[in-house]
């Protein structure tokens, strides 16, 4: 009897167009969720983030943070691939002619290039995407280059509104292995713009974490009713409509105090506006703030508002997380009746939804709240039960879990690397001594690293073989934000700083902080290489904190000509392995390092031979000391 | 960069040239430009490392806690850096932002320059970016190094008061 081939669970990748963006916390949630219930998570990204902001609730991911390579890399990598005959030149000539032109296949291909030759070597078996944008177009990708089956998880403006071809949607629904919507309502939208899908759409609402929610005590009385509202200072957020009921029921004899939370362009026009109504003593505008602020300020209001409307180009919010917190916290909930906002709040129960710009209607559910003894508690208790049923993490995430625990797991998880070595591209002589050692370090597993975003095209061109599989660094935004969101560590390096001579600039040293700071925080997640190494003086003070954060020795190949090599060479002597391999490159023993005669006039020769004499003097170093 | 905190400063106020001398080329240029910056009433404003000629030094320890004090300003500069987008590397427009408002905390803390002179490109974005926090015009030198993107040396050369060409007197007095 043939037993059946033993399955394990998927390895999975999210790609995202720009990773983090601090507004998505239903992704960071579903990724924290996953990685509690013990899967396997990579996470890609084919931007950097906007700015230096990182929410705390990161600090908790297990998974791996993969950057693409900058923009020139990318066309170098297409360059390789042409050169090697790999680039699917026919598909993308296919999808321009049925999808059009304006789609930018070749784009999509050349943000999906990296990957598909670093995700399989990575052991990861499937892809799952939020948005149907330009990341969802390169994990078709990827699914042409490298085979890797994706998921997607489009939210409703993506495709209603922002997607070029709606030929494209289709394509993408029909390639996905299913399909996830974040309510009933879209859903339906999707469906019918996408007819023959509707087999493999699956609606899952976006779940969040609710330990963290405060439980409000809302008990609106004297006339006074507190409120909160969240939300981009923007027109389809309905601000204009809420501030307007709110005069309607000062006339009424109510005063509805408003906490608004958040910034935009509406900003001035809104402050004016409650000028004009005489509500200054009434409405607050914070700006924006941090989580924390905001749920102290759920605790203290009676009730949460968000007046949503659909603007004059389609836009408007469609399963809004701040009103699945707003009843977590155990608010009651005025809202509108738009998209999937009645599947959350269910009106005279859990709240009231009223039609969209009515501010009569809204002035109304505020009277109520005001002045109905024990509504406001009876709805916010009611509201919590029920987001507890349908939107907490624990209930949304076993259902998107069922629909990955079909996929196959079916690549083996990569070796464990032996070495982590970092090239710095922008370095004099790195890119060449990358070209050469490249071949050597990958005959032991190595995690490579590689820094410089400011290339030229030919040098693109020229690295984009050696780099192939390696990691990025990614743009300095990256880097800032895990600096900003570290500052033990940023503590622990101002101390490491003192040991260092005089020599090294502050301004060198914490650009290579945060270059260390960043492979460590990776690497630990990819599994720590046994040894770091750096080829040049360039990465040598990365390497050197590197050891400092991971505890894990190192080893410089850089000529012993300044302070600061002198200085840390020091202490890569002091370790077992350091101190049996870090000599041999600089030192290589004589009778086998003196060029032949004939050579010294020829530079270029000179130059390959001084490379190869390199290579074979690291295959050996490196034999000896993965040995030690 | 809506509401600079220092606008139109006194005309006698001083010009602020920085001079990056951990640069190829920078401490030349310095030694040759020292006559004219003391003629124009130049204050010399060095990164990199120390010079003799220097009236300030932009120590990075210094720079550091400025950068994480200074919220407002680095979230203006961060805005920027999305609006530049892959015209200038990530790494080399933070080490700028950061020199940036090591400059502007300068000027608000005493005499704000009526002029920042950038005596390379990487020195042109750091007064440029300087200049936009505290509402100061730059002064710029863009010739120097092939790898700066086109785009960025446009937007600079767009919006600098002068561009150095030769003369640094004449730019200063543009």
């Amino acid at each position: 009897m043939s037993m059946p081939p033993q399955t394990r669970r998927p390895r999975l990748a999210y790609l995202f167009s720009r990773y983090p963006v601090i507004s998505q916390t239903f992704v960071d949630n579903e990724i924290l969720g996953l990685e509690a219930a013990g899967w396997d998570v990579i996470i890609c990204a084919l931007h950097p983030p906007r700015d230096g902001l990182r929410h705390p609730r990161l600090s908790g991911l297990r998974a791996p943070i993969l950057h693409a390579p900058p923009p020139e890399m990318r066309k170098g990598i297409e360059s390789d691939l042409i050169a090697r005959g790999r680039w699917p030149k026919k598909f993308i000539a296919d999808h321009a002619r049925v999808f059009g032109e304006e789609t930018r296949p070749e784009l999509s291909c050349r943000n999906a290039a990296h990957f598909a030759e670093l995700l399989p070597r990575l052991g990861v078996d499937h892809v799952h995407l939020h948005f149907a944008n330009r990341a969802t177009h390169a994990a078709l990708m990827l699914k042409e280059m490298a085979g890797m089956p994706f998921s997607f998880t489009p939210q409703a403006q993506d495709f209603l509104v922002d997607i070029s071809s709606p030929e494209l949607l289709g394509e993408m629904c029909r390639q996905a292995e299913f399909v996830v919507v974040a309510c009933d309502w879209a859903s339906d939208e999707l469906i019918k713009l996408v007819p023959g899908v509707s087999g493999k759409v699956k609606r899952i609402y976006n779940g969040i974490d609710p330990t963290p929610y405060p439980h409000a005590h809302p008990a609106p009385g004297g006339g006074v009713l507190k409120i909160a509202s969240v939300g981009r200072l923007i027109e389809f957020k309905g601000f204009h409509h809420l501030i307007a009921a709110i005069a309607q029921v000062r006339a009424r004899g109510v005063t509805v105090q408003l906490d608004l939370m958040g910034d935009g362009p509406w900003r001035e026009r809104l402050e004016n506006q409650v000028k004009e109504l005489g509500l200054g003593g009434q409405v607050v505008f914070h700006g924006s703030v941090k989580i924390d602020q905001m749920r102290e300020c759920y605790a203290r209001v009676d009730a949460f508002v968000l007046a949503c409307i659909e603007d004059a180009k389609g836009a408007m919010d469609v399963f809004p997380t701040v009103i699945t917190e707003a009843m977590l916290s155990w608010l009651p909930v005025v809202s509108c009746r738009i998209a999937g906002v009645p599947e959350q709040v269910i009106d005279g129960a859990t709240g009231f939804v009223t039609e969209p710009a009515d501010e009569k209607g809204l002035a109304e559910a505020l009277y109520r709240l005001a002045t109905e003894p024990g509504l406001a508690a009876r709805m916010g208790a009611a509201g919590h039960q029920r987001a507890m049923d349908l939107f907490a993490i624990e209930k949304t995430l076993p259902m998107l879990e069922s629909e990955l625990d079909r996929l196959p797991g079916r690549r083996p998880a990569p070796p464990a690397a032996q070495v982590g070595a970092l090239y710095d591209l922008a370095a004099p002589g790195s890119g060449a001594l990358l070209e050469t050692e490249g071949k050597v370090l990958r005959e032991h597993q190595t995690q490579l690293w590689i820094a410089g975003g400011t290339l030229t095209r030919k040098e693109a061109e020229r690295f984009a073989p050696a780099t192939s599989g390696a990691f990025w660094l990614p743009d300095g935004m990256a880097l800032e934000a895990e600096w900003f969101a570290r500052p033990e560590e940023r503590a622990r390096f101002e101390a490491l700083r003192g040991s260092l001579p005089d020599t090294v600039s502050a301004e060198d040293f914490f650009d290579a902080a945060r270059r260390a700071l960043w492979i460590a925080s990776q690497s630990v997640r990819l599994g720590l290489p046994k040894l770091w190494y750096a080829p040049t003086e360039a990465e040598a003070l990365v390497v050197w904190l590197l050891h400092h954060l991971t505890g894990r020795p190192f080893a410089l190949a850089a000529d012993e000509g300044s302070g600061l090599i002198a200085h840390l060479a020091r202490e890569a002597f002091t370790t077992a392995i350091a101190a049996s391999v870090a000599n041999p490159l600089r030192r290589p023993r004589p009778c086998t390092n003196e060029p032949p005669k004939g050579l010294l006039r020829k530079v270029a020769a000179l130059q390959r031979w001084r490379l190869g004499r390199r290579q074979s003097a690291l295959r050996a170093w490196l034999r000896r000391a993965l040995r030690a | 960069m809506s509401d600079p905190l220092i606008t139109s400063p006194p005309p006698q106020s001083p010009v602020w040239a920085l001079y990056d001398l951990s640069l190829p080329e920078r401490a030349e240029r310095l030694a040759k430009d020292e006559g004219e910056l003391r003629a124009q009433s130049g204050v010399i404003m060095v990164a990199g490392r120390h010079a003799a000629q220097a009236d300030a030094f932009l120590d990075g320890a210094e720079m550091e806690q400025l950068w994480l004090k200074h919220d407002r300003w680095r979230a203006s500069l961060e805005a920027l850096r999305t609006e530049l987008a892959s015209s200038v590397d990530g790494e080399v427009f933070l080490r700028a932002a950061r020199r940036a408002v090591w400059l502007a905390a300068r000027a608000q803390e005493g005499a704000a320059p009526r002029l920042i002179f950038g005596a390379g490109m990487a020195e042109s974005l750091a007064a440029w970016l300087a200049g936009k926090l505290i509402g100061v015009p730059c002064a710029v030198s863009l010739q120097d190094d092939t790898r700066w993107t086109s785009k960025l040396v446009s937007q600079l050369r767009a919006e600098a008061r002068a561009v150095r060409e030769s003369s640094l007197t004449q730019c200063l007095n543009a």
